[in-house]
């Protein structure tokens, strides 16, 4: 069954409103007896249930949910991408990096940075502090 | 007047020149415990011999002594040994001994002791001098002397010579082939040499200095510019060997008889020293060598034209310093009547290696 048929169906045992069409052709697939079925067992174990939070949780939530929520980081709003998808692409730009300027495997023209700019600049003089031998 | 003129400028004369005689006798040097010393190493080194088969040769006894600049001292070696009649013991070659003297010894008293017990004594007086970065610099006065029989040696070598070498190279002063050896098997021959090394102050011994390379070759007209990164940490004072991949450019017209392309290659490498002062700037030694070679392309460099030199500066850390090579020059050939002129292939090409040192903390 699709998980959109599923949600659906969820939908519609908790009293929200849906779409009779999605709901008529949802109830056709030979899965959704068994979904249904699933989900009542579910709901009639969770309403067994006698734990139920006390006083204090209500109060903490009370207050969480009256703050005001977090911005968004930054990154979050420029790169809507999850958390773990960036830091993995972080890791492997490193490791490309890495590689890329790991002495065998440099190819000259795959060289992507600059040298800083030279504070000093001396040169080699051939006869005087080069020697060339062949 | 004059003459009492001149007599106080004798008198001054004179007093200076006692007490600079005295300073030098004395072998006094003002030390920093905190600077570097050098250490000095006399030794020897045995080539072994059993049953008519010669074995191998290495180090079986060093005097050592760590000297600040300007300071000199003694260090010895000895080989052999005598009978119970004083006689030189052919089969007691083996033995050797090292060290120097102690304060309470006198040269003469320590080299008469030394020849009662030992046929061969190798004894010197080592200077330590200025010197650059990765450089020695020592004055040495030596000698051989050979005893027959215990406690009557005869100098046999020796001279007093100075001697500039690089940070841990060595340096032969004496050679003995030995004739007897004894079938228990010995020394057949024994090499002294010495070397130095640095021994750094204690405050900055195995501090860490990063080297941020970098080789750029800027081509002439029409050809790319290459690249190259290299990044090492070492201890300062230690050398720190670097290799450059090598750079390749295709020949326009050269082909061998098979065919194949000709490529000119370019390769660079050496060798990078820093030692960081006192004063928090590092002093710096770079050997560098590059070779230019023509191959059948793909083909690693099998030879050509070498050429190489030392730079040595000093630098605030993360100052950065471009050291350019000279223009390629000769002619390397890739085979039979196939060669490339380097100067005229490479004009205009300028091959640079770019240097970072700072501290690593």
């Amino acid at each position: 069954m699709k998980d959109e048929s599923m949600e659906l169906l969820s939908a519609f045992l908790d009293g929200e409103d849906v779409d009779p069409g999605a709901l008529a052709e949802a109830l056709t697939d030979p899965a959704a007896r068994e979904v249904l079925r699933d989900f009542a067992l579910v709901r009639s174990a969770v309403r067994e249930d006698p734990d139920r939070p006390g006083s204090a949780f209500y109060a903490r939530m009370e207050r969480e949910l009256s703050t005001e929520r977090p911005a968004t980081r930054w990154w979050r709003r420029v790169v809507p991408i999850p958390a773990s998808a960036l830091a993995a692409m972080l890791v492997a730009g490193v490791l490309v990096g890495t590689w890329a300027v790991m002495p065998s495997r440099v190819a000259p023209d795959r060289a992507f940075e600059q040298p800083p700019e030279p504070d000093r600049i001396v040169e080699f003089v051939e006869g005087v502090d080069w020697m060339v031998r062949e | 007047m004059r003459h009492l003129f001149l007599g106080r400028c004798r008198i001054v004369w004179i007093a200076l020149s006692t007490l600079a005689v005295a300073i030098a006798g004395a072998n006094v040097v003002v030390e920093d415990p905190e600077s570097e010393r050098l250490g000095v190493h006399l030794r020897v080194l045995g080539t072994r011999f059993a049953k008519g088969t010669y074995g191998s040769t290495g180090v079986t006894g060093s005097g050592d002594v760590a000297l600040s600049e300007g300071e000199s001292g003694y260090v010895y070696v000895t080989v052999g040994g005598f009978d119970r009649d004083g006689r030189i013991d052919p089969a007691s070659l083996c033995m050797d001994s090292a060290g120097t003297p102690r304060t309470d010894e006198t040269p003469v008293a320590k080299k008469r002791e030394l020849s009662s017990r030992a046929p061969h004594v190798w004894w010197a007086e080592v200077k330590a001098l200025p010197r650059e970065i990765g450089r020695v610099e020592l004055e040495i006065t030596w000698e051989h002397l050979f005893a027959e029989r215990s406690g009557e040696p005869v100098k046999v070598a020796g001279d007093t010579r100075r001697i500039s070498v690089r940070e841990g190279e060595r340096h032969v002063l004496d050679f003995v082939e030995v004739d007897a050896v004894s079938e228990g098997g010995c020394y057949r021959n024994v090499t002294v040499d010495v070397t130095a090394h640095v021994i750094e102050g204690p405050s900055l011994a195995g501090a860490l200095l990063r080297y941020d390379l970098w080789h750029r070759h800027t081509a002439g007209p029409g050809r790319r510019t290459a690249l190259q990164r290299l990044q090492m940490v070492g201890e300062h004072g230690r050398a720190m060997e670097f290799r450059f991949a090598p750079v390749r450019f295709p020949v326009p017209g050269a082909r061998l008889e098979d065919g194949s392309e000709v490529e000119s290659i370019i390769e660079v490498s050496g060798e990078v020293r820093g030692r960081i002062r006192a004063d928090g700037t590092i002093d710096v030694s770079l050997d560098a060598t590059r070779w230019v070679d023509a191959e059948k392309a793909g083909s690693p460099r099998r030879g050509g034209i070498g050429g190489g030199g030392t730079k040595r500066f000093n630098v605030v850390p993360g100052e950065t310093v471009t050291m350019r090579l000279p223009t390629p020059s000769g002619r390397t050939g890739a085979g039979p009547n196939v060669w490339v002129d380097n100067a005229e292939f490479h004009a205009g090409a300028v091959d640079e290696i770019v240097l970072t040192v700072t501290r690593e903390q």
